[in-house]
């Protein structure tokens, strides 16, 4: 339903009022409800002061692959409402954007403004589908084994193993162009290296040691469960890995993609980011044309995630069926295996805010118990910002860092890699060597920091972990289970680490609350 | 939207009544400028007040940046709903808010 109107003060509250009875309509939660109505007010007020009373607007409701949306339409120059200005009126008035899990989004083509805002998705329970294709596919690997054996093998050889290939081979198809566009655009998108400079560069830093120390801690830890060897006489072997490793520089921009080398990919990408960045205006187009293939990588990956349940199904009955679910015997070792490495993630967190930020992690614990529980149930960054309130980090930096965190650090999901690698090894009866380990603990520590934050990104992102570490790939079922599952510890773990990483850097670059009022009153 | 104003000991108290979205704002913006000339003390008084929009915000926050070079601005009995929109917006850690 598309309706034009002149963006006269009663249109827009006309507009709003409408906009709030969708949502309503749509069963949209109060304080996301009110996050809209306030950006999509923002977004008109912004085009009216731009282009003026009698300007025309063009507003559309849609459902668009399942997701509601409204598109605000204006003709003219090109005009971003969302940038930020040296006015601090409107820097302010954007505080509701750094907080809003699904920011508007603007474009602008053929003369035409564009804003789109998405209403949260309807909730439909994906943990209750997982743990019923669990249960279903049990039931149908235990029947077509056990009770149909001559039927099984048909089964597996033409329903069960192709479906099972079909998901498998999607993802790994999708792998290399998602995790080249997303980080090619995230470094783009960074915009101005001066200003990144001064607490991005020291974020990154501390994004990898953390997540290595993560991975180190890990790796400890869990080294009384691992079958270990020093013996290298499998050269060969050992050669391939290392190979993975050092030859890091690809050779040229497309036999990456094709091998699935996860490494030269983000080298490719990094390198196109920076020259994009320096490129300015001219790389506009390009940047645009990345831009909507990350969309579409993102509807697909997205819409794929939906069909998880049914992938879950299959591939827990081919893993009966195929009998190779004795090698899962021990499976309560990866329970085992992910509360140690999750408890080396609040470990490395807590020293962190205390060696960085001079936070004692008693007093770091009680502070992050509230965001911990709104991150696990999805409840958005509010908690998070109170947090960093108390711990007098400034506005301006959590404004800055938050966002920025949530795409690059997850330490949680590299706490989740390691187990479930250090699990496989043990169930596929692997002997680890150090090379191997240098590997796991590094693509650890690059995917984690590669991964986008989108529905199923994580699934890609095991695929690709797989690979590169010559575990079968037919495994993938279980992080597809183990995902759907940890969802929400691994959503409160990941709000802890955003607290964490932003409070450890405004220390260190004196943008605590008591270090910006000390300079005031020397002025 | 109803508008009325008051001095309580040397305070300008204004009472903001109804609805304050983008048609009302402009009046609140000018009964503001017209109080403001000299005001040490301003109070804007939100009890009555049903519901804020952007537009309201900004005639609030522009007051804030002007009362701030000459004198003391308070908000005063702000109801839940109001509260929450100036959580969401960071009006909460700007503005001096009374219950």
């Amino acid at each position: 339903m598309s309706t034009r109107y002149v963006l006269s003060n009663e249109n827009i509250d006309i507009i709003s009022g409408q906009f709030v009875s969708y949502m309503a309509d749509n069963k949209v939660p109060q304080r996301e409800a009110m996050e809209l109505r306030l950006s999509l007010e923002e977004v008109l007020l912004e085009f009216q002061g731009e282009f003026g009373k009698d300007a025309n607007v063009v507003v559309e409701q849609r459902t668009l692959f399942g997701k509601r949306v409204l598109k605000v339409q204006l003709m003219g120059h090109e005009f971003d409402p969302f940038v930020s200005q040296a006015d601090s009126e409107k820097a302010i008035l954007h505080h509701i954007y750094d907080q809003m899990d699904r920011a508007p989004h603007y474009s602008y083509s053929g003369g035409v403004n564009k804003v789109q805002f998405t209403l949260p998705s309807k909730e439909d329970n994906h943990m209750a589908k997982v743990i019923l294709a669990l249960v279903l596919g049990v039931g149908f690997g235990v029947m077509f084994n056990f009770l149909f054996p001559e039927a099984n093998q048909v089964m597996v050889d033409y329903l069960v193993d192709p479906v099972c290939q079909v998901f498998i081979g999607m993802l790994s198809a999708l792998a290399g162009p998602m995790i080249f566009i997303f980080v090619m655009l995230g470094i783009y998108n960074i915009g101005d290296i001066n200003t990144f400079s001064k607490v991005g560069k020291p974020m990154l830093g501390r994004i990898v040691l953390y997540t290595a120390s993560i991975a180190a801690l890990s790796g400890i830890a869990l080294a009384p469960f691992i079958d270990f060897t020093w013996d290298t006489s499998e050269e060969a072997e050992v050669m391939d890995v290392i190979n993975s490793v050092i030859a890091m520089i690809p050779t040229n921009f497309f036999t990456p993609f094709s091998h699935g080398d996860i490494l030269q990919i983000i080298i490719i990408a990094v390198i196109l980011g920076i020259c994009f960045i320096v490129l300015g205006e001219n790389a506009k187009t390009i940047v645009r044309f990345f831009d909507g293939l990350n969309k579409a990588i993102a509807i697909i990956v997205e819409q794929m995630n939906k069909f998880m349940p049914i992938f879950i199904f299959f591939g827990v009955a081919n893993l009966i069926m195929t009998g190779k679910y004795q090698q899962l015997s021990n499976i309560h070792l990866l329970v085992i295996f992910m509360v140690v490495t999750y408890l080396m993630c609040w470990v490395v967190l807590a020293m962190a805010a205390w060696i960085g930020a001079k936070v004692d992690p008693v007093s770091f614990i009680k502070v992050c118990k509230k965001p911990y529980m709104a991150g696990a149930k999805g409840e958005g960054d509010r908690e998070i910002y109170a947090a960093l309130k108390e711990l007098k980090v400034s506005q301006k930096l959590s404004d800055f860092l938050v966002p920025l965190s949530k795409v690059l650090y997850k330490p949680a999901f590299a706490a989740e890699l390691i187990a479930f690698a250090a699990y496989l090894t043990v169930a596929c009866g692997y002997r680890l060597t150090p090379v191997w380990l240098i590997v796991g603990a590094t693509m650890c520590v690059v995917i984690s920091i590669a991964i986008p934050p989108i529905p199923g990104g994580d699934l890609v992102c095991y695929v690709i972990f797989l690979t590169q570490l010559t575990l079968p790939p037919e495994m993938i079922i279980l992080p597809a289970i183990l995902t759907s599952l940890t969802a929400y510890i691994e959503a409160g773990q990941s709000a802890i680490a955003h607290i964490s990483m932003a409070t450890v850097v405004a220390r260190r670059t004196n943008m605590m609350v008591k270090d910006q009022e000390g300079e005031k009153n020397e002025h | 939207m109803n508008i009325r104003k008051e001095t309580e000991e040397k305070a300008l108290v204004i009472y903001v009544e109804g609805r304050l979205d983008t048609t009302t704002a402009p009046k609140l913006d000018e009964e503001i400028a017209s109080a403001l000339n000299g005001a040490e003390n301003l109070v804007l008084d939100l009890q009555g007040l049903e519901y804020i929009s952007s537009a309201g915000l900004r005639v609030i926050l522009a007051t804030e940046k002007k009362m701030a070079k000459q004198g003391k601005f308070v908000v005063r009995n702000a109801n839940e709903t109001i509260m929450e929109v100036f959580e969401i917006t960071g009006f909460a850690d700007i503005l001096n808010i009374e219950k």
